[in-house]
């Protein structure tokens, strides 16, 4: 600038007035050279890019350090910039700087999911308690059931197991056949042995002591064996239930009354397999 | 004569030596540190996960590390460096980015497992 002045001072003394022109003309090019630098697209938007992060508190909190590294290239591209002689070194920062805000922004969700993970797995803790508890609880529920579903069956826990006696009036009188009105008893029997697979079904078939001792044991075993059919019909596997015949050997009251014999005629099913679970639904 | 000669060819050594050593002056020397920066950087990137992550920046910071090496090879020093430290700023942006997608996903991960266990507690309170 001083330059200049001169310049335009002495061209008026000077008798070459082309020359002090062409003088003059240079240290306007070179005044404007030095004074406000080009813009540059690439520094603005690493400017901005570094100054919305900065502001961001969750990017100052977890990634001050990738902040720093950032502040530092940018301040190296603006003042490379100022001096205005190297555009391309400007740039060159600019880009570096650009990418460096974005490694603290990625940081920063780093180790704000990571932040989350640690109260996720307290939480998870929590809820697997909870799960733990509740599982606790469906397991009382289903004990209650069973009991439930055993007193509906009429069934007992005896020294032999869990067992069921159904009357003879599933059968028709002296006759093997089931009786109509015997569909419910083997549907609720089927439906135990479905619901808890591992049982199985011992069938026994019981008489009183009048008539033939043969006949009656030929009937206690074909009225055993008309439950299994009517079991296996319900769906059950043959192979979980068997069945044996002790005519009127084994007889659960006496066969002097009418009472008696009517609770001597029965037969008796033993569920087996599952013993854990018989004795925890025990009472 | 002679000497006249004599002397121009010194002054011309000199001048060539003058010459060579601006040369050599001017040409900065191999950027070794930012070239194994660069190499460096990469190889963090792709065991972080970069290339399943951030396949995009990372390919840009190896397209970056091949342009340096190729400066290199060209005695272009002063571009290697730069392509050497701008191959850095990729591969560190690609390695951030793998890291945030990884806990991101375990987060999510978590929270998908919690919302699974809550609904099936829900499932067998209402049974």
């Amino acid at each position: 600038m001083m330059q200049f002045i001169q310049n335009q001072t002495t061209g008026h003394t000077s008798p070459n007035r082309k020359a002090t022109l062409t003088l003059a003309l240079t240290a306007v090019l070179m005044t404007a050279c030095a004074g406000a630098p080009k813009q540059l697209e690439s520094l603005d938007a690493a400017n901005a890019s570094y100054s919305s992060a900065n502001e961001d508190p969750v990017i100052a909190k977890h990634a001050a350090l990738e902040l720093d590294s950032a502040r530092e290239s940018l301040d190296l591209a603006n003042s490379v910039h100022r001096k205005g002689k190297r555009p391309k070194l400007a740039d060159h920062y600019a880009y570096v700087t650009s990418k460096r805000v974005e490694v603290a922004r990625q940081r920063a969700l780093q180790l704000q999911a990571d932040e989350q993970i640690e109260l996720m797995k307290v939480e998870r803790q929590k809820v697997q308690l909870e799960a733990r508890a509740e599982e606790i609880e469906l397991a009382k529920r289903e004990t209650v059931a069973l009991q439930q579903q055993l007193r509906d069956m009429q069934a007992e826990h005896t020294e032999r197991g869990l067992v069921m006696t159904l009357g003879d009036v599933l059968f028709e009188t002296g006759a093997a056949n089931l009786a109509p009105g015997s569909a419910a008893s083997i549907s609720r029997i089927g439906d135990f042995m479905r619901q808890y697979k591992n049982r199985t079904a011992r069938i026994e078939g019981h008489t009183d002591s009048m008539g033939n001792e043969d006949t009656n044991y030929d009937l206690s075993v074909s009225r055993a064996n008309s439950i299994r059919t009517a079991l296996i019909q319900n769906g059950i596997e043959p192979a979980r239930i068997s069945t044996v015949g002790f005519g009127e050997s084994r007889p659960v009251a006496t066969n002097n009354t009418s009472d008696g014999r009517r609770q001597n005629r029965r037969v008796e099913i033993v569920f087996g397999g599952d013993s854990a679970q018989v004795a925890d639904s025990g009472q | 004569m002679h000497s006249s000669v004599f002397n121009q060819v010194i002054r011309g050594m000199a001048v060539a030596g003058i010459v060579v050593s601006l040369a050599a002056c001017s040409s900065p020397p191999k950027p070794k540190a930012e070239l194994a920066l660069s190499a460096n950087a990469l190889e963090t990137a792709e065991q972080a996960g970069a290339r399943e992550y951030a396949p995009v920046e990372l390919r840009r910071a190896r397209e970056l590390n091949q342009a340096a090496l190729a400066a290199v090879q060209k005695e272009k020093m002063s571009s290697a460096k730069l392509l050497a430290e701008r191959a850095v700023a990729d591969a560190e942006l690609a390695r951030a980015i793998a890291n945030a997608e990884k806990s991101q996903q375990a987060l999510k991960e978590l929270q998908d497992g919690i919302e699974l266990m809550r609904t099936e507690i829900q499932r067998v309170q209402v049974n």
